[in-house]
């Protein structure tokens, strides 16, 4: 499966951005460096990025840069996430994690736990497959077993969390963010999420 | 903010240190620290090599350092030489001398006249180099960008008048930036909003935006408006 990239000049055309805030962009670690992928061209090694990865975090990076300084913006942009924690009641309060996803996952935890942020990304995920419908409670838990396991052998390279479905079996994975897949004919992708957009969809009702 | 009082270390002579976080770094003569060091301000004063890496605040090189890592800081100031596998990220490098980083380099400012080696990633937002002798990046990237030759006084007292090879003059793969001003440079391709391509430039591919202006004296393979 070719992943989808875009030349670094395409994307300067296509964003309208210069080399030079590419550049500093890069230097303020606001790009992660594993998105600058080296292609050998007929001009000599060109750089390529993932379409898709590059495209929204270029647009969030415009629009948060008027109102906050570079680093801010790399603070919530960064993939690692940070030291927060916030309580389960905070979490239903300020409506992160929904009520019903709590409920069925989180019953256990006293109110005034408190959650690591991947737990609560953890949460964040699994619940936006339980709002759209895709997935059971019971299965969330598989999901948010697997996450709790596997989510940092990854380390910071950004991955995808799927979820796929064969003959009423769900199985959950995660893959490297800019990897592809094939799967067998009777198997059906119900979702792939962006760990990485949750996370910053996560920093942005956080912060 | 760390208020910890960490220790100073001082050496003299011919000295061996060890690494660890130190508050004040001074070294004169010749020596080595064995490991990583780190220290809010680190000057090296002699013939210094570093076991590690060095993360400092303020950096004063005078005489000759090798780094066998990476080095970290906000200021980087060298008079002498450089010798350091890399990465080197500093808001301020000013170096006067001769600077050689196996891995990528990066500065809002980097300021060098000398003879500069970089085999990776030269990323600055201003970068201006004055050649007193042959240099060597692989890529730069900044938002302006300037290299000529330091003015001849200053280099024909080196080999540079008597060996041809010795002259100043850069070897490049890429160079982008907003404003690329270059000169006595060889490059593949040289991409920017506005370029100027000074005498002794020899340039495979230049791409620009707004504005391009060539010497006479430089020779370009291929040009295009973009």
């Amino acid at each position: 499966m070719e992943q989808d990239l875009i030349s670094k000049k395409d994307l300067l055309e296509l964003t309208g951005i210069s080399y030079g805030q590419l550049y500093r962009w890069k230097r303020k670690q606001l790009i992660p460096e594993q998105w600058f992928i080296r292609k050998s061209t007929f001009t000599g090694q060109e750089t390529f990025f993932p379409r898709q990865l590059i495209l929204s975090r270029i647009e969030k990076i415009v629009d948060r840069k008027e109102d906050f300084s570079l680093d801010e913006v790399a603070e919530m942009l960064s993939a690692t996430p940070y030291d927060y924690e916030i309580s389960k009641a905070a979490l239903i309060e300020r409506n992160i994690v929904s009520k019903e996803a709590l409920r069925y996952w989180a019953s256990k935890d006293a109110e005034d736990v408190v959650y690591p942020f991947d737990r609560i990304l953890f949460f964040g995920l699994a619940d936006r497959l339980l709002q759209t419908g895709d997935m059971s409670a019971d299965e969330g838990e598989m999901v948010l077993d697997m996450l709790s396991r596997d989510y940092r052998k990854w380390g910071d390279h950004p991955c995808d969390l799927l979820f796929i479905r064969k003959m009423g079996i769900s199985i959950a994975a995660l893959l490297p963010a800019d990897s592809g897949f094939y799967l067998d004919q009777g198997a059906k992708l119900v979702a792939r999420i962006s760990i990485q957009a949750e996370v910053e969809q996560l920093k942005g009702k956080l912060f | 903010m760390e208020t910890a009082k960490y220790p100073d270390m001082r050496m003299q002579g011919i000295w061996n240190g060890g690494g660890g976080r130190y508050s004040a770094v001074e070294l004169d003569g010749v020596g080595k620290v064995a490991g990583d060091v780190e220290a809010d301000r680190f000057i090296s004063n002699g013939v210094a090599t570093i076991q590690g890496g060095l993360t400092a605040a303020v950096m004063q090189f005078n005489g000759r350092l090798k780094v066998e890592g990476g080095i970290a800081g906000q200021e980087l100031l060298l008079e002498g030489q450089l010798k350091a596998k890399g990465p080197l990220h500093a808001d301020r490098c000013k170096i006067n001398g001769a600077i050689s980083i196996e891995g990528d380099c990066s500065a809002e400012q980097f300021e060098a006249t000398g003879g500069i080696k970089i085999g990776g990633l030269l990323n600055g937002g201003q970068i201006s180099i004055m050649m007193q002798g042959p240099s060597k990046i692989k890529e730069i990237g900044g938002e302006q960008i300037e290299v000529q030759r330091a003015k001849r006084e200053l280099w024909s007292k080196l080999l540079g008048a008597a060996v041809p090879k010795w002259t100043p003059s850069l070897e490049a793969q890429h160079i982008e930036g907003d404003e690329v001003r270059i000169s006595y440079t060889n490059a593949e391709v040289v991409r920017g909003d506005r370029v100027f391509i000074g005498p002794g430039c020899r340039i495979g591919l230049v791409e620009y935006r707004t504005e391009l202006q060539i010497d006479p004296d430089a020779a370009i393979r291929e040009e295009k408006k973009l």
